[in-house]
C-alpha cells in the first residue's frame, strides 16, 4: 500500500509540473485607444426647436468626445453618445422626444476630461 | 441646541484640521512650568481646547482632536439610550452673551451721550448688585439698542462710564421697539428707563471669559428677568462647540479697545461669513488675530476616462507661495459603483497620512506633525485609488467633493481654500 501511495504522489506531482509548465491561452485584452489628444473641446452653438437639438461643436479630428443629456442634480444621462472627430467642427442633431419635462445639461466631454455644458428646458 | 440626528456632522463640519494644528501650535508654544503660549488669544478658543476638560491645554488634549479630524473617533457620542431618527435635541455650553442685561423700567436710571464713531453709556452706580463692580462688566445689551462687548472707562460714586462701539443707529431714526423707555434730551443725548441685571461672572457671560479665567467655569448657565407685559425682551446668546477651537462654526469673540473692534479668530470661514470682517479678511493690511495674513491655497481637480476597473484621482494643489502644516478634504461618492481602495501620497517624511471611507464617504488629508517639513509648491500630494463594482470602462458616475475642507498654515492659522470644481466626473472608456 505504501508504495501504491508513494507512486500515485509521484504521478500527481509529475501532473501539476506537466500543467504548470504548459502554455495557458489567456483572453487577448482589450486595445483602449484613446485617440488624439484634444486641443478643443466646446459648445459653439446650441438651437433648441422644440424637442430637437441642434448642435455646433469645437473639435479636434481624431479625439474622442462623449455627448450627455443629464437631468439637472443628477448624474446618469437620460442620452448619450460617444464618437471620434473627423473635423473642427462636428454638426450634431438630436431628438429629445419622449424625454420628461424638466431642466437638462447638455455635456461634451473628451478623453483629458475636459468638459462644456450648456443648459437644456424641455417644456 | 443642536439636533441630535446630525451631532457626528456637526462635528465632523466643525472640527477640522486647523483646529487641530491651532492646538497643537498653543501646545508647542507653552513654557514647561505651564505658561501660557502664543497662539490662541481669547478664553473661549481655551475652553475649546480642553478636550480632556483638565482645566489646561496639555498633550492629553491633542490625540483626541487628532482622532475627531482624522475620522477615528468622535468627541461626542450619542447616548446609548438614544434612539436615532427621533429628532431628539441635546444641549451645547452656552452663555448670556453679554455680562449687563436691560429691560423697559420706571426709572431712568441710565443715559448715552452719541459721539461720532461711538457712544458713551452712563449707569446709575445704585444699579449695580453687591459685589458687582463697573469695571467686571464686559458687555451689554442696551434694550434693542445694541448688545456686545463694551471697554470699562471710570466710575464714582453716582455713574460708571463705559465706551460702546456704536452710534445706536435705532435712536436717530426712532425704529427701536423700545421707544416708550427712551427720553431725548437733545440731539446727541438720551435718557433709558431701564432696570438692569448683572451677571458678569464667567459661567453666565460669554464677554467676560478671558484667556486667564477661562478655567473657571463650572457649568455654562446664566439667568434672565423677563420684560414688561407688551415690551420685548432681547436675549443674545452664545454658544460654543467642543473642539472647534478656531470657532468656525460658534458664536464668535468680539473685543472692544478705543474705537476698535476685534474679531478673535484665525478662521477663514468666520470672517468671510461676517461681513463687517470681509473686507479686513481680504485687505493686506489688516491681520485678524493672526501673525500673518489671511491667504489661500487652490486645489485643482480633474475628470477621469476610466480605462480599467481601477482608478486614480490626483489631487493637485498650488499653495501660491505659502506653506501648509495640515490640510483635509472629503469625497463623496456612489459606492453601488466604485469603492475607496487607498491613498497614495509624496508628502515629506514627518506628515501623518489618514483617510477613512465609510458609506461613500472619504474622509483624507496629512499633518506635518513633527513640524518640520512644510508642505508647499505646485504638485500632487495626494493620489485617491479607487476600484469600480462593475465594468469600469462602462461606468458613468462622479465623486463629489464635499464642503468639509480645511488647511491650515504651519502655525496652525487656518488657510482658505479654492477649488477648481467640486465634481469630479468618471467617465468610462466605452462612452466615448
Amino acid at each position: 500500500m505504501k508504495k501504491i501511495n508513494k507512486i500515485l504522489g509521484l504521478g500527481f506531482l509529475v501532473t501539476l509540473i506537466v500543467l504548470g509548465c504548459s502554455k495557458m491561452d489567456l483572453p487577448e485584452p482589450t486595445a483602449i485607444d484613446l485617440g488624439v489628444k484634444s486641443v478643443s473641446t466646446s459648445i459653439k452653438s446650441i438651437i433648441q426647436e422644440e424637442k430637437t437639438v441642434k448642435v455646433l461643436l469645437e473639435t479636434t479630428p481624431g479625439a474622442k468626445y462623449s455627448i450627455q443629456i443629464i437631468p439637472f442634480g443628477k448624474e446618469i444621462p437620460v442620452k448619450k453618445e460617444g464618437f471620434t472627430a473627423t473635423d473642427e467642427t462636428t454638426y450634431k442633431t438630436y431628438d429629445l422626444t419622449g424625454l420628461p419635462k424638466n431642466y437638462y445639461d447638455f455635456i461634451i466631454i473628451d478623453v483629458n476630461g475636459k468638459e462644456a455644458k450648456y443648459p437644456l428646458t424641455i417644456k | 441646541m443642536q439636533e441630535m440626528d446630525k451631532l457626528y456632522a456637526t462635528y465632523n463640519n466643525a472640527i477640522t484640521i486647523s483646529d487641530f494644528t491651532t492646538a497643537q501650535n498653543q501646545f508647542q508654544t507653552m513654557g514647561l512650568d505651564g505658561s501660557a503660549g502664543t497662539i490662541l488669544q481669547s478664553g473661549q478658543s481655551y475652553y475649546a481646547a480642553d478636550i480632556n476638560r483638565n482645566k489646561t491645554i496639555d498633550a492629553g488634549d491633542l490625540p483626541k482632536l487628532l482622532a475627531q479630524v482624522a475620522g477615528l473617533d468622535t468627541l461626542v457620542m450619542l447616548p446609548a439610550q438614544y434612539t436615532v431618527g427621533t429628532n431628539g435635541w441635546m444641549s451645547l455650553p452656552t452663555w448670556n452673551t453679554v455680562s449687563a442685561n436691560t429691560r423697559g423700567g420706571e426709572v431712568e436710571w441710565a443715559y448715552v451721550s452719541i459721539g461720532t464713531n461711538n457712544t458713551t453709556l452712563y449707569v446709575d452706580m445704585r444699579e449695580y448688585p453687591t459685589g458687582t463692580t463697573p469695571s467686571m462688566v464686559k458687555g451689554f445689551q442696551l434694550f434693542d439698542l445694541y448688545s456686545g462687548p463694551v471697554e470699562f472707562l471710570s466710575n464714582d460714586n453716582t455713574w460708571a462710564q463705559y465706551k460702546i462701539p456704536s452710534t445706536l443707529s435705532k435712536l436717530g431714526d426712532n425704529s427701536s421697539t423700545f421707544l416708550p423707555f427712551i427720553r431725548s434730551s437733545s440731539s446727541t443725548e438720551y435718557s433709558f428707563k431701564a432696570e438692569f441685571t448683572f451677571d458678569p461672572s464667567v459661567d453666565a457671560s460669554w464677554a467676560a471669559i478671558t484667556p486667564t479665567n477661562w478655567n473657571t467655569i463650572t457649568i455654562p448657565k446664566f439667568k434672565f428677568t423677563t420684560g414688561a407685559a407688551n415690551s420685548n425682551q432681547i436675549l443674545d446668546l452664545s454658544y460654543l462647540v467642543w473642539g472647534d477651537v478656531n470657532r468656525s462654526h460658534s458664536s464668535q469673540v468680539t473685543k472692544v479697545t478705543g474705537n476698535t473692534t476685534t474679531l478673535q479668530t484665525n478662521a477663514v470661514t468666520s470672517l468671510i461669513t461676517n461681513s463687517a470682517f470681509r473686507t479686513m479678511a481680504s485687505n493686506a493690511t489688516n491681520f485678524i488675530n493672526t501673525s500673518v495674513n489671511v491667504t489661500s491655497i487652490d486645489v485643482n481637480l480633474t475628470n477621469i476616462t476610466v480605462t480599467s476597473n481601477t482608478l486614480e484621482i490626483p489631487v493637485n494643489i498650488d499653495t501660491k507661495g505659502a506653506s501648509i502644516g495640515g490640510i483635509q478634504l472629503q469625497f463623496e461618492y456612489d459606492p453601488a459603483k466604485i469603492k475607496f481602495d487607498e491613498i497614495k501620497t509624496e508628502l515629506p517624511d514627518g506628515w501623518y497620512i489618514f483617510a477613512n471611507s465609510k458609506s461613500g464617504k472619504v474622509k483624507f488629508g496629512a499633518i506635518d506633525n513633527q513640524k518640520k517639513n512644510p508642505y508647499n509648491g505646485n504638485a500632487v500630494p495626494f493620489k485617491l485609488k479607487f476600484s469600480t463594482i462593475g465594468d469600469g470602462v462602462n461606468i458613468l458616475t462622479s465623486v463629489k467633493v464635499s464642503p468639509t475642507m480645511d488647511a491650515s498654515a504651519v502655525n496652525g492659522t487656518q488657510l482658505g481654500i479654492n477649488l477648481n470644481t467640486t465634481q469630479i466626473k468618471l467617465t468610462g472608456y466605452n462612452n466615448f
